[in-house]
This record gives structure tokens, C-alpha cells and sequence, in this order.
């Protein structure tokens, strides 16, 4: 068996045990009807946002709750419980008994458990607003896809740790809470970090936690006039936070690599 | 694999068609004009800046006349029109006295300038033969307003109702992809129905 059809092999075998019938339907399903439900353009935003920009970047992050989270859910459950679970079992030494490197098999390990539900995030919600509202989707398509590359920093970053968690305790159902609770830390730090700016009336924190939130200031740069305002900044620094975010992204599915290289005893 | 896709696209159909199905939900926000709109003339509604409108929030515009009217849906704002209209009336009727200039602001021949020199505000055009009605959400965060005309050497007695409408999604924008989306997942489940059921004989 080549290496190829033995990748091809792990990664059919992954996608059937990440999306069993009917996972992968009933989460498409949701991505699809929770855009049309969530999408919003004249909601709680709506009054600071000024240009035609800004209301496709309102359009987008109108959809960072519900479907967000059924996103996050659903790569959690993936990597936490599919990887975690192959390891208990002994399914990954199977697949090691396959003329197929440690990296190539978790390559196909994560491309069933977080590319293919990142492409169908992507593809059904561009569709749908695309659908929706095309006259502000299509002239600021470069708007879109900054504002999703940027709202989707962190929850890859939580993926990644998850990732780690899960290698290092080779139990997916642990893995998974602490990935979980991971993602709500998130969010309770992320409206700390608003409180502390807001009353040392300094930038500093917003900018520290911009490094691995760059969703920040993208919604700083284009929501002018927000309450609690300390920091607006250019869109080359949002350019240079949503880099340094994903440096970060690389760096941590860098070490779990490495980790499953060389360290992890099966 | 391709009954997969195939079960994936049907339910991309079946929400769809679902986001289709579902009616508006009126707001509570209405208004309501009748009128007389003199022979070559025409009027806008709202005067001023027009009804706040997106792919989310959009109007329904319900029209009764005695004969026929011509109504367009702008995506601009009253001012606008009459502002230009009166510029261009001054530019191209130079001797024209300030109440003749008025008077000509509301001809119908004013709006078809209007409407040529910006073509791309017209959100919707058509001519009313007694009634019409329509549910209707622009495809960008806008002001609308109704431009109503009479063509004809008659007056023409009219009627306009205006109720803001909140909805998932334009019906005429959903339906489409929905027919083609569950259309395309049931030819690519077909094959696998048929093997698994041939299995199972």
C-alpha cells in the first residue's frame, strides 16, 4: 500500500468516524439556518457603524455566537473526542502499522477534525450571505474574508491546546472538557480585559490581548465610537495582530506535531 | 462519498426552503396616503429621508388606484430627488420664474431625467393596474423611497399603504438556490439509495 493510499485511507477513515450519519448533516444544517437566523445588520452595532465596510464587518460578526460555537463544538468533539479516543483504543497503532509517517497521519487526523468543518463553516455562511445580501457582501469580499480570518483566530488557537490537552492525557472526554471550558475562560477574560481597560483608561490590555484576540481590533477599527473607547487602531495594526495571532495558531499545532512526533508513547 | 454530499446539499435545500417559507413578521410601524395625482405628474413618499430598509428589514408596499400608475422603489431619499430636479430644471430653464420652477419640480418628465442620470437607484419598477402588493427587501442596508408617476392625460386617484416588514431573507433570493441545492442532493443520493436498498433485497 502506498504512502498516498494509506494517507487517503486514515484520513476516509477519520471523516467517517468525525461526521457518522447524520453528524455531518445536522451540523450543515444549523450553519446554513443560523446564518439566515443570526446574520444582522442593524442590531446592537448598528449605530456606531458608519461605512459600507463596516456594516459587511457588522454582517460577519453578527454571526460569532450560536453558529461560532456549534463551530467550536464541533472541532472540540473532533479532536478531543475522535484523536483522544483513536489513542485509548489503540486505533492510531493500527494506523501506524501503515507505511505512512506520525506527521502525515496526524495531518489527516486534523484535516478531518478541523479543516473539513472550517471549509464548511466558511463556504456555507459566504454562500448564505452572499444569498442574503449580496450588495454588501460582493464589494467588500476583502472585508469578509479579513473579518472571518480574524474572528476565527482564537477558537483555531483553543483547537490547537485541545490538541495538545489531548495527546498529553490520551483521554478524549477530559480533553474535551478542558477544551470547552477553555473556550468560556475565553470569553469571561476577553470582557475582563474591557472592564481593566475601560478603568486604568489605558490601551495596554486590549493590546496584549489582541495578540491572541484579533478580533478585537478589527471590531475597534472598524465600530468607531464604541463606550469605553481607549484604542482605535490603523488597519495595518489589525493586518499585523491577525499575523501575530496566527504565528501563534502555527506555532501551538507546531508543538503538538512535534509532541506526537517524538515524544508521544502509544 | 458522493451520497454524502448529496445528503449534505439536500439539507443546505431543506434549510433554505425553510428560510423561504417563512413568512414576515410585521413590525406595527405603518403608513398610510391617499391622494390625487394630477395628469404628468408624479409625488415621492416619504418627502424626507425615506424608510430605513436591509436584507432583513424590508417593506410592504400595497397600492390601489383608480387607472394606471407607474411606481418605482429608489434607493435614495426625497430631498435628493427634489433637490436635483429643481438644480437641473434651473440648469436647463434658465428664464423660468421660482414658481414655475416648483410647479415643474413634480413633472413626470423630471423623475424620467431622475431616473436616467441615476438608474442604479431603482430597486423596483412597475406599472399598477388597479392593485398591487408586494413584500419587498433591498439587497443592501438602504433608505427607500416610493416614487409614484401618472403618464396619462387623466387624474388618478390613488391609495398607498407602507408597513415595515422584519423577515429571515428575501423569499425571491432563497427559493432559487433551494430548488437547485435539494434537486442536486437527491440526483447524487439516488445511486446510493439504490445500492443500499439493493443490499438490503
Amino acid at each position: 500500500m502506498g504512502r498516498y493510499r494509506s494517507f487517503l485511507e486514515v484520513f476516509a477513515s477519520s471523516l467517517n468516524e468525525d461526521f457518522h450519519f447524520p453528524i455531518l448533516e445536522v451540523f450543515v444544517f444549523l450553519y446554513a439556518l443560523g446564518t439566515f437566523v443570526f446574520a444582522n445588520m442593524t442590531g446592537m452595532l448598528g449605530q456606531f457603524i458608519t461605512s459600507g465596510e463596516a456594516v459587511a464587518y457588522g454582517l460577519v460578526s453578527s454571526l460569532t455566537g450560536f453558529p461560532l460555537f456549534i463551530f467550536v463544538i464541533l472541532i472540540l468533539k473532533n479532536v478531543a473526542y475522535g484523536l483522544g479516543n483513536d489513542i485509548e483504543r489503540g486505533v492510531i497503532r493500527t494506523f501506524l502499522s501503515y507505511p505512512l509517517s506520525r506527521r502525515m497521519l496526524l495531518t489527516a487526523k486534523i484535516l478531518s477534525s478541523i479543516v473539513i468543518p472550517l471549509l464548511l463553516l466558511l463556504g456555507i455562511q459566504v454562500s448564505a450571505l452572499l444569498i442574503l445580501a449580496p450588495d454588501v457582501v460582493m464589494p467588500y469580499m476583502n472585508t469578509v474574508l479579513l473579518s472571518y480570518a480574524a474572528i476565527l483566530c482564537h477558537p483555531l488557537l483553543i483547537a490547537a491546546l485541545t490538541l495538545i490537552f489531548t495527546l498529553l492525557l490520551k483521554k478524549g472526554g477530559i480533553a474535551l472538557i478542558t477544551g470547552i471550558i477553555l473556550y468560556f475562560m475565553f470569553g469571561i477574560f476577553s470582557g475582563l480585559v474591557m472592564f481593566l481597560a475601560g478603568a486604568l483608561n489605558s490601551s495596554l490590555p486590549l493590546k496584549v490581548f489582541a495578540i491572541i484576540n484579533p478580533a478585537l481590533p478589527l471590531q475597534r477599527y472598524y465600530v468607531r465610537g464604541m463606550p469605553g473607547g481607549v484604542w482605535t487602531p490603523t488597519l495595518n495594526e489589525v493586518l499585523l495582530y491577525v499575523s501575530a495571532g496566527y504565528i501563534i495558531v502555527a506555532l501551538t499545532f507546531m508543538f503538538g506535531y512535534l509532541y506526537f512526533e517524538r515524544r508521544l508513547e502509544l | 462519498m458522493l451520497g454524502r454530499v448529496g445528503s449534505t446539499l439536500l439539507v443546505i435545500g431543506l434549510a433554505l426552503a425553510l428560510v423561504s417559507i417563512m413568512p414576515p413578521a410585521t413590525s406595527g410601524f405603518y403608513s398610510t396616503t391617499e391622494g390625487v395625482l394630477a395628469p404628468g405628474k408624479y409625488d415621492v413618499l416619504p418627502s424626507g429621508d425615506g424608510w430605513f430598509s436591509s436584507p432583513k428589514t424590508g417593506i410592504s408596499l400595497k397600492v390601489s388606484s383608480n387607472s394606471s400608475l407607474h411606481i418605482y422603489l429608489l434607493s435614495t431619499s426625497g430631498s435628493e430627488v427634489y433637490g436635483w430636479a429643481e438644480s437641473w430644471i434651473k440648469e436647463h430653464f434658465p428664464n423660468l420664474k421660482e414658481t414655475e420652477v416648483t410647479r415643474k419640480i413634480f413633472n413626470v418628465s423630471v423623475l424620467r431625467m431622475f431616473l436616467k442620470e441615476y438608474s442604479r437607484y431603482v430597486l423596483l419598477n412597475r406599472t399598477v393596474e388597479k392593485t398591487f402588493s408586494i413584500d419587498f427587501f433591498p439587497s443592501k442596508v438602504t433608505n427607500i423611497i416610493l416614487a409614484i408617476s401618472n403618464p396619462s392625460s387623466v387624474s388618478v386617484d390613488y391609495k398607498v399603504r407602507l408597513e415595515r416588514i422584519t423577515g429571515l431573507a428575501a423569499k425571491e433570493h432563497v427559493s432559487k438556490p433551494a430548488e437547485l441545492s435539494i434537486l442536486t442532493g437527491i440526483i447524487l443520493i439516488l445511486p446510493w439509495a439504490i445500492k443500499r436498498y439493493l443490499i438490503r433485497g
